[in-house]
């Protein structure tokens, strides 16, 4: 059992760091106790320059504050330090072996000047903060450097692993591991302190065996040995000296890091971007699946959430008796869901990691019982409760949030939304008129629904599809009725294929992307359901999200009788799409398509069926349109383009876009990046009052021909002038200039009570 | 001088005629139906009251329409863009001034240098037209105090039909710190001529072109430089040779103001 568990961490922590041999070494803001001989505390920035004798290391001061940046490298048998570019120019054996040390850290429990040996209990889910810095540091390092001999490689988790340990100073703090509530931490810190293969160290000391959770959970044992630990720190920089070819040095350096009053935990303040979270887990979940169950926690019934609440009213920091019943209460009875209540130190510690990695929500007083959140599957919800006044960290909101769950803090009893509001830390918000303790409850309820309703949808994204087709057929349905006496302005009909293609970004324009497109008019038949195929690469495209919500559509009246009482104008359906979890700075390949609705059946098993459709049954809309003809063996459009008319776009039996084109678009960089060469960074195109008009039209036309990253629109959209069959005729326009389906297009309210509003602008402009 | 074409097709309208549907009497729905922003919160639209003796005029302002893709914000690369309604209530009072202002104070310069805002109305106006609207009057008043504290770098905005760039300016007055404002207005509908109020140019203004259509451009080189363009793309006269573009290399004043500290 211990052999077999030891591998599974190690292969996690394979795939965590991938191959490369890490040295990690945490120092704090007090230096000195982990570097005797550096001359003075790292955490002014006025100090430009330390060093370590013993070692000869050095370290340059940085104040950079976001994520860790490796300041300085120092190379085996070179008397200065170098930056890292220098240092991979050297010709090394390969592979290289490296070491990393961080300097200094931005918890606010670890930086408060009280050293963690003094505390007692140390959480190792700061270590894997520092993991994530590392596993970024050395990737970006790989990708800088894939041509030299010296490449690292980081990314397959079937390389060798080289010197197949890690080095932390969980080793000097053996004595109390384990905090209360038994946090998985605990569990890793025992594993990588019980396995010899991983740092060489005799088996199973008796001190090893006191810090195993199991011996005792609570913070039952507090005594430290002060003096032997410095003696420890040293020996660990020799190792260190001995095995590395290269020392990076990474300072996670802020100035106000370590000022309590100022604590601001900005020092490792972002998320790491490139975490391979899924992978991870996947390979994880898999590997415990072997493990049973407690048998008082039963597997949830289809349609039921699992929900933890980890308990720590046996700890000094708790909620009160009172919130702690109403809370076990409220999880037994609500409803569709399978609620575990969670006294994480009566199970082993292997099994807390497979009860953790069924929750699909958890909830917990701040506290260690909390890092369980590791476990969960990915972009799962988390509730952190704070009672204390000071036990504000944003460790467990960082780790949250790089495994992309959804996080939220609330303080009972107070009004704090989450951790991130400015007044977070001051005294109480006290609302009005509101029982803070009712409002507690009422923010846990809001964050459970909320909860709920994202797993619900959750099941519908991320359908990988299966190469097998079924049945499904998408209906093509021409409008009629609404188009009797629509004048000179005729919007496109296109047989109810896609069209209006336009992206817009979501709210991490890094990871995220909204595909916005039309199908069929709304009068007609019932809205199809509508998803998008996506990929990196044309050839695959093989992701599908399916909408969040179903299409919406309106009608009015048209165009300018307000006394009619039946709408006379009908949009067509209106689909949005959202594409989450993207790699940043990459170029993704995207197909919007629609199928048939059932009304009688869930839109979850017609989406289903859409997912499943072949690429063929896909294309059948176009071969029903009567647009395009097929030109051995590709569709093309069977007319050339047509100039915008001068008054309202006219697309009448003109060329609809092609609804099975693959077009492609590319998510927003990092935030922290250099630009190499002259080119800008990014580049935003500004457009103003565009319309659909002649000039609109040169417009359009020069920005498709320059490299823009998002056009931002600021008002003064599509010139409807109460005639929505404008807007429809706008997007024709934006059909045949089709900027945005590759570029996200933002917009500012201006026009935007258009239909009236734009009345007044012609008014007083003409 | 007429305008390309003319726009009698506008006049016969009414003007009253509010967007409504028969079972869901909103303005916006269009604006709302057809754009996905990154929202902060869904939008809340509501009935706009309009009597029939309106004041053409003046523009209803506030009009009720608050969230949604009214006003958001998103970060992208090294930059923050806040999106402001022009048409909603942009007062002290109003949930998107208090949006702002949260917005405005978590904004970290350390992870995103550049900080811009959009919004349809522009604070200055070099142009003869659009001095009584309520909406300018109510951005200046209220918002420009709030971009000059929090070292905004570029206002962007549109609604005049024609090209404006000011200098660095706070409160009317030149001002290193002081935010850009560039208002291109002439991306598409009619530019025509719009007189200026005034021949000689304002101290503020950096550039003006009230007789060709074009756009902007706003590339970010680092975290302290970056650079505007406007790019005259047509004219009404076809033969006419286009003027060069106005670009100006923008100096990050939130650096500048540091620096000046």
């Amino acid at each position: 059992m211990r052999t077999s568990s030891i591998e599974r961490y190690r292969a996690f922590v394979r795939l965590l760091l991938g191959s490369s041999l890490l040295l990690v070494v945490a120092t704090f803001c007090d230096l000195k106790r982990w570097c005797p001989d550096c001359t003075s505390s790292i955490h002014s920035p006025s100090i430009a320059k330390k060093s370590h004798s013993s070692l000869n290391l050095s370290v340059e001061g940085d104040d950079e504050g976001l994520l860790g940046k490796c300041v300085a490298v120092r190379v085996k048998g070179y008397k200065e330090t170098m930056t890292l570019e220098q240092a991979m120019t050297l010709h090394h054996p390969s592979p290289l072996k490296v070491g990393l040390i961080f300097l200094d850290r931005a918890d606010g429990f670890l930086s408060s000047g009280k050293v963690v040996n003094r505390t007692g209990v140390f959480h190792l889910y700061h270590y894997l903060e520092y993991l994530l810095v590392a596993y970024h540091q050395l990737k970006e390092l790989q990708t800088h450097y894939t041509t030299n001999d010296t490449t690292l490689s980081l990314s397959s988790p079937e390389s060798p692993v080289l010197v197949p340990w890690i080095y932390a100073p969980l080793l000097q703090m053996p004595r109390e591991l384990c905090g209360v509530a038994n946090g998985i931490n605990c569990q890793i810190s025992s594993v990588l302190l019980q396995s010899p293969v991983w740092y060489g160290m005799e088996s199973n000391p008796s001190w090893l065996q006191e810090a195993h959770p199991a011996y005792h959970g609570q913070h039952a044992k507090r005594q430290w040995d002060e003096e032997t630990y410095p003696l420890d720190q040293s020996q660990n920089y020799q190792q260190m000296q001995e095995t590395a070819d290269m020392a990076l040095i990474i300072s996670l350096h802020h100035k106000k890091r370590c000022n309590h009053a100022g604590r601001t935990n900005h020092g490792w303040n972002e998320y790491a971007e490139d975490f391979p979270m899924e992978d991870w887990h996947q390979s994880l979940v898999s590997n415990l699946q072997s493990i049973p169950l407690p048998v008082e926690l039963k597997l949830p019934q289809k349609n039921e959430v699992v929900v933890c609440y980890v308990d720590r009213q046996s700890t000094p920091r708790r909620m009160p008796d009172s919130e702690h019943d109403w809370l076990v209460d409220h999880l037994q009875s609500y409803p569709n869901i399978r609620f575990w209540h969670l006294l994480m130190q009566d199970y082993d510690g292997i099994v807390q990691l497979r009860i953790a990695s069924e929750c699909q929500v958890m909830i917990g007083v701040h506290g260690n019982g909390l890092s369980h959140l590791l476990w969960m599957k990915p972009k799962s919800h988390v509730l952190e409760i704070h009672w204390d006044d000071n036990t504000r960290q944003g460790g467990y909101e960082l780790l949250a949030k790089t495994l992309e769950h959804n996080y939220m803090a609330i303080r009972m009893g107070w009004l704090v939304v989450d951790t991130t509001h400015p007044d977070f830390n001051k005294q109480v918000i006290q609302l009005e008129g509101v029982d803070p303790l009712l409002n507690g409850r009422a923010l846990i309820d809001e964050f459970l629904q909320k909860a709920l309703t994202d797993l619900e949808s959750q099941r519908l994204k991320k359908i990988i599809i299966p190469p097998k087709a079924s049945k499904a057929t998408i209906e093509s349905k021409i409008p009629t009725t609404h188009m009797d006496n629509w004048g000179d302005t005729h919007p496109r009909q296109c047989d109810g294929n896609i069209k209006h293609i336009h992206l817009s970004v979501g709210h991490d324009p890094r990871r995220e992307m909204t595909v916005s497109f039309a199908s069929q008019w709304s009068d007609i038949g019932v809205a199809p359901v509508a998803g998008v195929r996506y990929g990196t690469h044309p050839d695959a495209l093989e992701f599908f999200v399916g909408e969040e919500t179903p299409a919406m559509s309106y009608n009015t009246t048209f165009p300018s009788d307000s006394k009619a009482e039946i709408p006379l104008y009908f949009s067509p359906y209106q689909h949005h799409v959202t594409l989450r979890g993207l790699d940043p700075d990459t170029t993704y390949y995207y197909l919007p398509v629609i199928g048939t609705r059932h009304s009688e059946k869930s839109l979850e098993s017609d989406l289903l069926r859409l997912a499943n459709q072949s690429w063929k049954e896909h294309s059948k809309q176009n071969e029903n349109g009567k647009d395009y003809e097929n030109k051995s063996g590709k569709w093309v459009l069977k007319s050339q383009r047509r100039r915008l008319a001068p008054k309202p776009y006219n697309g009448y039996k003109k060329p609809c876009t092609d609804p099975h084109l693959i077009r492609s678009f590319t998510t927003a960089p990092k935030k922290k990046q250099h630009s190499k060469s002259d080119r800008p960074i990014v580049t935003f195109g500004i457009v103003g009052d565009l319309g659909q008009f002649t000039h609109s039209e040169k417009t359009l036309d020069h920005m498709l021909h320059e490299s823009i990253d998002l056009v931002l629109l600021v008002g003064d959209i599509a010139y409807t002038n109460n005639d929505h069959r404008r807007w429809d005729t706008f997007f024709d326009a934006l059909d045949d200039y089709p900027v945005f389906q590759s570029t996200p297009l933002q917009i500012a309210t201006g026009n935007h009570g258009t239909f009236f509003l734009m009345a007044f602008f012609i008014t007083l402009i003409i | 001088m007429s305008c390309g074409y003319t726009d009698t097709f506008w006049s016969g309208l009414s003007l009253l005629d509010v967007d409504k549907a028969a079972d869901r009497p909103e303005i916006f729905q269009s604006y709302e139906t057809r754009f996905r922003m990154p929202q902060v919160q869904p939008a809340q639209v509501s009935v706009l009251d309009l009597s029939d003796d309106l004041d053409m005029n003046e523009l209803p302002y506030p009009l009720p329409y608050e969230w949604g893709n009214a006003y958001y914000s998103f970060a992208y690369g090294p930059s923050k863009h806040i999106v402001l309604s022009a048409y909603s209530s942009m007062e002290p009072d109003s949930q998107q001034y208090q949006w702002l202002v949260e917005e405005l104070a978590s904004v970290d310069r350390d992870k995103t240098p550049w900080l811009l805002v959009s919004i349809h109305v522009p604070l200055y106006n070099t142009y003869k037209t659009h001095h009584h609207d309520l909406q300018m009057a109510a951005a200046q008043s209220n918002l420009e105090s709030l971009f000059v504290k929090h070292t905004v770098n570029m206002v962007f905005t549109g609604h005049i039909h024609a090209y404006q760039r000011t200098l660095p300016v706070a409160f009317g007055k030149v001002q290193k710190t002081g935010p850009v404002h560039v208002t291109v207005g002439s991306s598409g509908r009619q530019c025509c001529l719009t007189p200026f109020l005034s021949d000689t140019p304002e101290s503020w203004l950096g550039a003006r072109d009230g007789i060709h259509y074009g756009y902007g451009q706003f590339a970010i080189y680092n975290q302290t430089h970056a650079e505007w363009q406007w790019i005259p793309t047509s004219s009404l006269d076809e033969d006419e040779v286009l003027p060069p573009k106005d670009t100006y290399l923008l100096e990050n004043q939130y650096y500048v103001s540091k620096h000046h500290r």
